[in-house]
This record gives C-alpha cells, structure tokens and sequence, in this order.
C-alpha cells in the first residue's frame, strides 16, 4: 500500500463508505444547477468528505474511476499534488485521467 | 426531449414548456461559461487554478473579470438583449455583484445555456432563467458573427 492512506478496518470501511456515499449524494444533488466548482467545492458537504483526510481518498478515486466529476480541489486538498498539467485544465475526462495516472503510480489503485 | 428535472420545483420559475426546451444529455464536463464561448470545457476563474481561464483576464469570480474574458474573445459590451444581423451577443447573470451564469445567442434570437452540469437548453428569452437561482442579467456584450 502507498504512503499515507489510512487502513480502516472492515466495519469502519463500510461505515467510511456510507457517510462518503451520503454526503457525495447530498452534494451532487445541491449543487447540480451550479456553474461554479468553487461553489461546489465550499458545500458543506464536500467540505466533510475533505474533513475525512486521506481515508476518503480511495473512495474518492473509486468514485473517479466510475465517473469524471468535480473531486479536484478535494484531492488536492488531501493529498497536496496536482498532476493536472495546465493544458488539460477544464477538460474533466483528461483531468481525471491525470489523477487516476497518479493515484496507479502512486498505487493508491 | 423532455426531463423532470428542471421546472418550477426547481430554481428555474420562470422556465415553462413553452419557453424552453432541452437539446442535450446532462453533462458535468463543462459549464455554461465554457458553452457560451463554444467550447465544451470547465471555464472558471477558480482560485486553485484548476479550471481553463484565459489568462489575459483576472481570476476573480467578478463581473468585471468575465467582461475582460469574453472582450479577449472579441465581444465588446452593449446596451440591447435583441438580435442584431451580424452579430452574436451573450448575456453575463449575476446575483448582486456575483457572476452566476452565460448564455449565448443563436441565430434566430433565441438563447442557449448550459445550466450547472444539467443540460443545455434553447430558451426564447433571457428572463426564461432569471430567478433566485441566477438572479438577473447584468451585462450583454456582442461581437461581428464574423469573428467565430
């Protein structure tokens, strides 16, 4: 396992997972008329899935790989990388692609 | 093409199935500010700088900053919402001083806009999206059609 991400056990991996589903559900939902990722990104929501630090990034990258969507500034946020380079910026599939690249070399995938 | 996902219930009052009708799939890879400058990309002025913003314009979430991005694009402010032959125009929504959303003209007069990573829709008139969610058209800008 890579540096840094928390093992959980069972019980509070399933735990983890439903409060990360909950509160991802919660914020698409809010914030689906929103224009703006910086607005995404201060919902409170979001914000608790940033609160759960390093053991909300498999899940966040789990949830990447299923679908591109807004968890940039959450990862960065985490992780303190940025491996998006500038001119995939605004393009949501190759920004995604750029930090499932960094989370299989970083083998958090 | 219809959805039950926008309407009244929604943050849209205005919107009714007259005014509006849906032209794409919901998509949350780019916003309206993207879409009304013809491109499916995410455009925001994001402080963490992971959104395109052209860089001859301030990173502000301010109307003075998307001004300066759309004159980089050649549009230029103007007084009137209505079509003008030869050239394409796009009005700036805000919420008092806050920029909350694009849409673009199309060539019969009617508008276009990607509303938050929902769809895009055709609507007749600016008001059609105004409410409490976008608030109000606070600038129109427009350039010769010649420079898309």
């Amino acid at each position: 396992m890579a540096s840094g991400v928390t093992r959980t056990k069972e019980p509070e991996q399933q735990e983890l997972r439903q409060r990360f589903d909950r509160l991802a559900e919660q914020w698409r939902e809010d914030c689906k008329h929103s224009s703006f990722v910086t607005d995404r990104a201060m919902h409170p929501a979001y914000q608790q899935i940033i609160g759960m630090g390093r053991d909300a990034l498999p899940l966040i990258l789990e949830d990447l790989q299923r679908k591109p969507d807004h968890w940039f500034w959450a990862l960065r946020a985490i992780t303190g990388e940025d491996p998006v380079p500038p001119e995939s910026k605004g393009k949501l599939r190759e920004m995604t692609a750029a930090w499932l690249k960094w989370a299989r070399e970083q083998q958090h995938v | 093409m219809s959805s039950q996902r926008l309407g009244p219930e929604d943050d849209f009052p205005n919107l009714t199935d007259s005014n509006h009708r849906i032209t794409s799939p919901a998509d949350s890879s780019y916003n309206c500010i993207g879409w009304a400058a013809e491109t499916t990309d995410w455009w925001e002025p994001d402080l963490w700088a992971q959104c395109y913003w052209l860089t001859e314009a301030p990173r502000q979430l301010t109307i003075p900053a998307f001004v300066r991005a759309y004159e980089t694009l050649g549009y230029a402010i103007c007084d009137s919402p209505d079509l003008e032959v030869g050239y394409q125009k796009i009005a700036v929504f805000a919420k008092g001083t806050l920029p909350t959303h694009v849409a673009r003209q199309l060539v019969d007069g009617s508008w276009t806009s990607k509303l938050g990573e929902l769809e895009d829709i055709e609507h007749a008139t600016l008001g059609a999206v105004e409410g409490p969610f976008y608030g109000t058209v606070a600038v129109v800008m427009r350039r010769p059609a010649a420079a898309t």
